[in-house]
């Protein structure tokens, strides 16, 4: 059995990695995390109010409802999940091929095709987890893929607030881990 | 057509998924995850939010069946079904760390259910662990709850005639008890006589 990704060091590193890189995009985002399935805390990236753990369980109970809404009207697998409120919007999706999923908080004034690309993104690029096997580390794996052309101009249309030179969350790999 | 809602209660691996899948006439809504924690309860998947089903009992008593998510992780979704809910059954399995002290926690967790309707507790797993026996929960049960009378079977959540009986029992024993309360006049009524 391989290790759980909320224990795995590898695992956790990269989606800090992952939610730092969102937020170097997005100043809107007040709040992010990667969770396994089941609700357990891989990293956040916080404002320190919010509390990490809970909001795992709780973003992973949203994530399997609405997916059981989308069972039960057969319309597929839903996408992602947008919780639209006066102070903030929280869109949540799973990162594909991987028993994890990614949600984040952002402020009003983002737009939410922004909030909508910047986790789609950061989903994507979680996607290629370097997960550990147990015993001996393996050998670092190739680079991931390069950012799919599609997603990016959506994105790039809309600078983030407060920077004056956006960082694109497909920066080179900065560890010898490939990220 | 009566109906009754009734809450699937218990740690995580108890069978409370099981039950319901078992006895729900229509598509179980599930909510299952790949589950992490195989120490605690050595199963591919975990309940992250709630299981819900539907049965007629008797072609008269239409009764909901929500499940709890049984890890605690997910208490918030407890306040949630234990607003809708008028009875419990409390599946507690017997190769539980101190399966005693779980049903005692669960009970204490869900004593509105009680005083609203009712509760059932159900031991599961007694084929892979034989004991403690229902008269050791009984016991410990007469300490912590001694206003409390609940009856305590075991059971076989696999098994649909089993999970039926324990089912029927609740529901008897609610609308027993409902029938008693709508006898005994109410302080307001009392007065406007
Ligand atoms: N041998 C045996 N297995 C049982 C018995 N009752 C339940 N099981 C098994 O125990 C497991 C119970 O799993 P679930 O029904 O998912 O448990 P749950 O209470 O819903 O757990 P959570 O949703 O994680 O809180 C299943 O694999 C059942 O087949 C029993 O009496 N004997
Ligand atoms: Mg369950």
């Amino acid at each position: 059995m391989s290790i759980p990704a909320h224990l795995d060091p590898q695992v956790k590193e990269h989606a800090a990695r992952v939610l730092a890189g969102m937020r170097e995009f997005a100043a809107s985002m007040i709040y992010a995390a990667v969770l396994t399935d089941d609700g357990f805390e891989v990293a956040d990236y916080s404002d320190g109010r919010t509390d990490a753990s809970r909001m795992a369980s709780m973003s992973s109970s949203v994530q399997a409802l609405s997916d059981a809404v989308a069972r039960e009207l057969r319309i597929g697998t839903a996408e992602y999940v947008i919780i639209a409120s006066d102070q903030g919007h929280v869109l949540q999706r799973r990162v594909p091929g991987q028993p994890l999923v990614l949600a984040a908080l952002f402020d009003t004034y983002e737009t939410l095709g922004k909030a909508i690309a910047v986790s789609k993104m950061g989903a994507q690029r979680m996607a290629h987890s370097p997960a550990s096997e147990p015993g001996p580390a393996p050998a670092p794996t190739a680079v991931p893929e390069p950012a799919p052309a599609d997603p990016a101009p959506i994105v790039a249309a809309v600078p983030p607030r407060d920077e004056t030179t956006p960082r694109s969350i497909y920066a080179p790999p900065v560890s010898a881990s490939g990220w | 057509m009566a109906e009754h809602v009734i809450l699937f209660t218990g740690p995580m691996g108890a069978g409370k998924t099981t039950a319901i899948e078992k006895l729900s006439e229509i598509d179980v809504v599930r909510t299952e995850a790949a589950n992490t924690e195989r120490q605690v309860a050595d199963k591919a998947t975990t309940t992250v939010a709630l299981d819900y089903g539907e049965i007629v009992l008797d072609d008269q008593d239409k009764v909901r069946l929500y499940g709890i998510p049984g890890q605690r992780r997910f208490d918030f979704m407890w306040t949630i079904l234990k607003e809708r809910a008028k009875g419990m059954v409390l599946l507690v399995h017997n190769d539980a760390d101190d399966p005693i002290g779980r049903a005692v926690e669960y009970l204490d967790e869900f004593a509105d259910l009680y005083a609203k309707g009712g509760v059932v507790i159900g031991i599961t797993r007694i084929d892979i662990a034989p004991g403690p026996s229902v008269t050791d929960y009984a016991a410990a049960l007469a300490v912590a709850h001694p206003d409390k009378i609940v009856p305590i079977y075991t059971v076989d959540p696999r098994q649909r005639d089993q999970m039926r009986t324990l089912l029927m029992t609740l529901v008897a024993n609610i609308e027993t008890r409902d029938m008693f309360v709508e006898r005994v006049p109410q302080r307001e009524e009392l007065v406007a006589e």
